[in-house]
């Protein structure tokens, strides 16, 4: 688990960590406010939706520059996955729907499973140390056949599948299953 | 440890080895594990509470973006129709995702919340009632399409400033109480991990070393074992040696009995010559010489009975029979059988009678004397050897032999009674007379088996004491001394006897039958069972005495031949049994026919004694304690 936060909580004073933090979300903005020059250069589709994913990073396929933009479309066009699991967030049973973070990852041509994960509430972790081949991770859009909003942690939602691998929970893949997703830069 | 030929018990030394090893290996991975697990949890301790504070970061973080983005919604420039105070929230894109962000963590719409529970158990419920009111508050408010006064939004910016820096607070609070407590555990961990280490390495060490000596034990153990085996090994060869040797001494110990057997039968026949040469002899030079001869004669009887003694008391064969000794008769015998030696030698020899009875073996006890005595006077130059007699407080009797001889230096008073030991040198003139120095090794053998002390007190050039410790019996009979008179009736008696001889040998049959015609008996000599059988039936005449020798040819016996002649006088005559042969098997004989045993070699006055003593207890006449006692006749003892 290292977000900017793990790491700052090592015992360092809580002041310097805040300011790390803080410059982290001055750059996080700036990368989002700057224009993006848009090069088509593969076979992505380009979104045409509102952007729920941004990919970028170490990524062979790309449609908007350096990066790869999914709206809700592309994200379904994408092999449909789904289970139902437990969560240690919510009561009950909840069914997830969406398609494999590992097809996600090969759709933007991801040359590793390791990523820098972003949430809309500037939430970051490093993504890694998950056997994707084995463990079926979601990348979620439909809580209970229904899209998840923001205020229900959507609209991307990373979801392990806690009951079907009870070894999958853990406190390090808890932090790894980031709601509100809104950024991947691969490695 | 590998030496195939070390014993069967290694392999089992081995298998408890290998036993403990596995165990120890065991043991140390159990800790390994151990230590691992413990690491896994102290790594665990490090990462507890992260989440949780992650979540206080971003709760605080999300209320400060809230609270900006009121502002700059409250600041930004209204394109609408009319300036208005209020502001709608279409353009307020950011506004409403910050506060849905809000509302997603603060009051999500389904089940518990994490969040919830978390700033419970964060001992913070005011502040959660607080962050609640305020997301209700606004969730109406904050819609798309819904218009936003400028005083809501200050009130946004301002409560969520405020919550933002409350949850900060708390943040700050948990961080310090879970870092002060997980320090803690942490570093009792960290002990508990350096423990281990020392653990580990003090036991891997221990290990080790208990290895290394049970290995060394083992070698040593192996090693004592074989030296153990070695030593059985030489102990049984030494046992065999030892067994070997006992066989051989026993086949020298019957060498020696049938060479003195057969030594006894010339010696006897040529004591009994003398004897009878005596009367042919009229020369006084002529008497001198044989007078020599039956000195030598008598040297190498003593000499052989000496040899017979030590043989026997050797083998344990003989076997001694308690009784009441009148010691006044033994005494008076003994200075009789002395007296010519001691006045030869130009000695005084006293005996000193007070009339005790003692308790003991009466052949032995004469035999013990009788070598004191000879000793006493064989090394003794001048002066006297004095027999004495005295009571002890105790009980016991004290029997004292008193020489005034050459005396025995006080490192060699033990010496003297080993075998073959002699004070002086060898050659030392009549040393030899001795007999070999047997004297005092049968003295001392005998006092053994009859278990009384003997003292020796000893001055060099003044004499020599021995004392004889006996029990005493109190109230016994003194005899009156009878030697003499004994002799004056035999010479009586033995001229009117008819005695029959019977013995294989010709030249003892002949010698002593030469010797009694001398005394004036009449004597028929036959060499075999048959002959005297018929003799006694050819001459019809009933003889008075029978003396036989025990072995004769064709394997009889002079038992045989006394109880042949018996059963054909039909008379018990009295008889005597003459032998050679110690063997249990002839004594029982004798003594069950009740028959006077003579041991060779017999002398002349020993005989004639005998013969006396026989006839007067065939004629009724109480014992007179001689040798010839029947039944209680021992062959060692003459």
């Amino acid at each position: 688990m290292k977000t900017l936060a793990n790491q700052s909580s090592e015992r360092t004073s809580l002041s310097l960590m805040r300011s790390v933090l803080f410059g982290g979300f001055i750059c996080l903005a700036l990368t989002l406010v700057l224009p993006l020059p848009l090069w088509a250069e593969d076979a992505l589709p380009s979104a045409t939706g509102e952007v729920l994913l941004v990919v970028d990073g170490n990524i062979s396929h790309t449609n908007a520059g350096d990066e790869a933009h999914f709206d809700l479309a592309m994200l379904q066009a994408l092999p449909p996955a789904e289970f139902s699991t437990h969560t240690p967030w919510e009561d009950g049973l909840n069914h997830f729907a969406g398609t494999l973070l590992s097809d996600v990852l090969a759709a933007a041509g991801a040359s590793s499973s390791e990523f820098f994960a972003t949430a809309i509430d500037d939430y970051q972790v490093e993504f890694g140390g998950v056997d994707l081949e084995r463990y079926p991770v979601l990348l979620a859009w439909e809580q209970n056949g229904e899209l998840i909003t923001l205020r229900n942690l959507g609209p991307l939602r990373i979801m392990f599948p806690f009951d079907d691998y009870p070894e999958l929970d853990t406190n390090a893949n808890r932090a790894l299953a980031v709601w509100q997703l809104i950024t991947m830069s691969v490695r | 440890m590998t030496d195939p030929s070390k014993p069967a018990g290694v392999g089992i030394e081995r298998l408890v080895i290998s036993v403990a090893a596995t165990a120890a290996v065991t043991c140390v991975a159990i800790l390994v594990v151990l230590m691992m697990q413990t690491n896994k949890a102290r790594l665990q301790l490090q990462q507890d509470g992260v989440a949780e504070f992650n979540f206080v970061l971003q709760l605080e973080h999300n209320l400060d973006l809230l609270a900006m983005a009121a502002l700059q919604h409250d600041l930004a420039e209204v394109t609408g129709p009319e300036p208005s105070l209020t502001r709608p929230l279409e353009q307020g894109a950011e506004l409403i995702k910050r506060f849905d962000i809000l509302y997603s963590i603060v009051l999500t719409a389904r089940g518990r919340s994490w969040a919830q529970g978390f700033l419970i158990e964060a001992g913070a419920p005011e502040y959660l009632k607080r962050l609640r009111q305020f997301v209700a508050e606004f969730d109406t408010v904050i819609q798309p399409g819904q218009q936003v006064s400028s005083a809501q939004l200050t009130a946004i910016s301002v409560r969520s400033q405020a919550l933002s820096n409350a949850v900060y607070d708390i943040g700050i609070a948990m961080f310090q109480s879970k870092s002060v407590l997980r320090d803690e555990i942490s570093s009792r961990l960290d002990w508990l991990i350096n423990a281990s280490w020392f653990f580990g390495v003090s036991f891997i060490l221990a290990m080790l070393t208990l290895y290394f000596l049970l290995v060394r034990a083992s070698g040593r153990a192996g090693e004592l074992f074989q030296q153990s085996r070695s030593s059985q090994r030489q102990l049984k060869t030494a046992l065999e040696e030892l067994t070997t040797g006992d066989s051989q001494r026993k086949a020298q110990n019957r060498f020696l009995a049938a060479a003195t057997h057969d030594l006894r039968q010339p010696l006897q026949a040529m004591q009994y010559y003398l004897a009878a040469l005596e009367a042919h002899v009229p020369g006084e030079r002529g008497r001198q010489i044989l007078g020599n001869a039956g000195r030598s004669t008598d040297a190498a009887q003593s000499l052989l009975t000496g040899l017979l003694d030590i043989s026997k008391l050797d083998a344990g064969v003989l076997e001694i029979n308690l009784e009441e000794v009148d010691l006044d008769t033994l005494l008076t015998r003994l200075h009789h059988d002395f007296l010519a030696e001691a006045t030869d030698r130009g000695l005084l020899l006293k005996v000193e009678s007070r009339g005790f009875w003692v308790h003991t073996d009466p052949q032995a006890l004469e035999r013990i004397l009788r070598n004191l005595i000879g000793n006493a006077l064989t090394y003794t130059e001048s002066g006297s050897v004095n027999l004495s007699v005295h009571e002890d407080g105790d009980g016991t009797v004290l029997v004292a032999v008193e020489d005034t001889g050459v005396g025995i230096p006080e490192h060699e008073q033990e010496a003297i009674f080993n075998e073959y030991y002699q004070i002086g040198s060898p050659e030392d003139g009549r040393a030899g007379a001795a007999g070999m120095g047997l004297g005092l090794s049968i003295v001392r053998r005998l006092t053994r088996l009859l278990e009384v002390s003997l003292e020796v007190e000893s001055t060099e050039g003044e004499g020599t004491r021995f004392t004889l410790r006996l029990p005493r019996i109190s109230g016994g009979e003194v005899t009156p001394p009878a030697g003499h008179v004994q002799r004056a009736a035999s010479q009586d008696r033995l001229a009117r006897l008819d005695i029959m001889i019977i013995d294989d040998e010709p030249a003892v049959r002949d010698g002593v039958s030469v010797l009694l015609q001398q005394k004036g008996c009449r004597v028929t000599a036959v060499s075999s069972v048959d002959e005297a059988r018929e003799i006694v039936i050819q001459h019809d005449s009933i003889p008075d005495l029978l003396l036989a020798d025990y072995q004769l040819q064709q394997g009889r016996t002079g038992l045989e031949a006394i109880e042949t002649v018996r059963d054909e006088i039909n008379e018990d005559v009295p008889a005597i049994l003459i032998t050679g042969d110690t063997s249990p098997g002839a004594l029982d004989a004798a003594r069950s026919a009740g028959l006077a045993l003579l041991h060779k070699p017999v002398g002349a006055s020993e005989l004639f004694a005998a013969i006396d003593v026989c006839l007067q207890a065939g004629a009724g006449l109480p014992h007179a304690g001689m040798v010839s006692t029947p039944a209680n006749e021992e062959p060692l003892i003459k």
